[in-house]
């Protein structure tokens, strides 16, 4: 009798009692674990977006300030004759999601840099002509992926005083003739290309309101083989004192934890938007 | 006796010791989620200094590098501390783009002031905490030095902000000397 008594087990009170506060115990387990993984990706995110800005626009603005920098040559420059032009972005046909309307403004410089020790028996000077532009990418070709990514085109160009002429470099990893990607989740690129009262003559950011402008002047075609051609392109006449900058990234993944703001995002989602401004003036120009 | 003894021993914990311990583990869970969502407020707050960071220093040298067109007098003002002194970036400052005024100062005063409003990549409207309001203001001073019978002039240029609202409770003065 007293063995049946010591080992006599839960009664039912106790196991559903126990089951009970088990129960709510794991369920704020799974809660917790939840809004964890919330967490966890919201901060992944922003501080993706805020790492990848901070690069992109540090080493943008380094480049595009030195537009227009011409190497003197032992005391004759060669002109560079048009530093910068803007182009018309790439336009998407189904914008949704992380694919915006389009893929930003397109800018061009051109500036010069001395050789390196090796090669500056060859070359008096090395100018570098440098875009940056916004182009559509769909991993494996799903549309679900859609966004738009940052691309750098540079070429180099030597120049030999013996022949008066500039010629390609090619094949020559201190000087590439490269397309790279820069940034993933590009969202927005656009520019105002402004003269020294900050009259707006180009993209579509106004430098006083920072707001949009409705007139681009965009470089024609014309413009634009001129200025590979290094010839004064007649459109942008106006010489480019400060040039405003505005980027802004999409997060990678939706994150249900983000609260839609529909002043600001009303149809990208649950994404992340990152954004950054900055403004450059050119020394050189 | 040796079986109430037995009994106390393999009693296990009573429904008042069970509901305590939950207590604490459910405080325990709540602390460790209010470090997440901290965490996540100051990431987001870093970002939003880091974007303060990036318009001041768009400002500083702005002012900086415009040493240019002084033949325009139409247009040119020098960075004097008498014009540019107690410049205040805080209040409201939206233009007309299509009338915009005609002179250097008031053009950098509105594009400035602007560019600092802004909410995608700047700092935002200017906010209050209690009695405490956002402040942005731009000082200049004028600073002489004389060295072995040298006089050196300078400008000193500062941007004083103070940060209420917004979980930023911060003030920072940013500073750039420049030589005449």
């Amino acid at each position: 009798m007293n063995k049946i008594k010591t080992n006599k087990g839960f009664t039912l009170v106790e196991m559903l009692v126990s089951t009970a506060i088990g129960a709510i115990i794991l369920a704020a387990l799974f809660i917790s674990f939840v809004m964890f993984k919330r967490s966890y990706e919201l901060q992944r995110e922003m501080t993706r977006g805020q790492e990848n800005g901070r690069m992109v626009l540090d080493f943008m603005v380094e480049e595009i300030r030195n537009a227009g920098y011409k190497d003197f040559n032992k005391g004759s420059p060669v002109p560079i004759n048009q530093a910068v032009i803007l182009e018309t972005p790439n336009y998407n046909s189904n914008p949704s999601g992380s694919l915006p309307a389009d893929c930003g403004e397109q800018i061009s410089v051109i500036y010069d840099t001395v050789p390196s020790q090796r090669d500056m028996n060859k070359w008096n000077f090395v100018r570098r002509k440098v875009e940056y532009y916004g182009q559509p990418y769909s991993p494996g070709g799903q549309a679900s992926l859609a966004r738009c990514r940052l691309m750098r085109h540079q070429c180099h160009y030597a120049f030999v005083v013996a022949t008066s002429t500039f010629s390609k470099i090619n094949s020559n990893s201190n000087y590439p003739c490269e397309e790279e990607k820069v940034l993933d989740y590009l969202y927005e690129l656009s520019f105002a290309l402004s003269d020294y009262k900050y009259d707006h003559f180009a993209g579509r950011l106004n430098p006083l309101t920072r707001g949009p402008k409705t007139s681009f002047n965009y470089a024609s075609n014309t413009c634009i083989n001129n200025f590979k051609d290094n010839i004064a392109c007649g459109q942008y006449s106006i010489r480019a004192r400060t040039i405003d900058m505005y980027l802004s990234i999409i997060s990678g993944n939706e994150i249900s934890s983000i609260p839609d703001d529909p002043s600001d995002n009303p149809d990208k989602g649950r994404r992340f938007l990152t954004h950054y401004n900055s403004t450059m003036v050119l020394r050189n120009l | 006796m040796k079986r109430n003894n037995t009994n106390i021993c393999s009693r296990g914990v009573s429904i008042i010791e069970a509901l305590l311990a939950a207590v604490v583990v459910g405080i325990g869970f709540v602390s460790v989620y209010t470090m997440a969502t901290t965490a996540t407020r100051m990431i987001y707050n870093s970002s939003q200094r880091d974007n303060d960071t990036l318009s001041i220093s768009m400002i500083m040298d702005d002012l900086a590098i415009d040493r240019f067109a002084l033949a325009d007098s139409a247009y040119h003002d020098s960075i004097s501390s008498s014009q540019y002194n107690n410049l205040n970036l805080t209040g409201t400052c939206n233009i007309d783009p299509n009338n915009v005024p005609a002179k250097k100062k008031d053009r950098q005063f509105k594009r400035w002031c602007n560019f600092l409003n802004m909410k995608k990549g700047g700092m935002g409207s200017p906010g209050a905490s209690g009695s405490s309001s956002d402040q942005r203001k731009m000082y200049v001073r004028n600073v002489t030095l004389t060295s072995n019978g040298y006089i050196q002039k300078y400008k000193v240029i500062g941007l004083r902000i103070e940060h209420y609202s917004r979980n930023r409770n911060q003030k920072k003065y940013y500073r750039k000397t420049l030589h005449e």
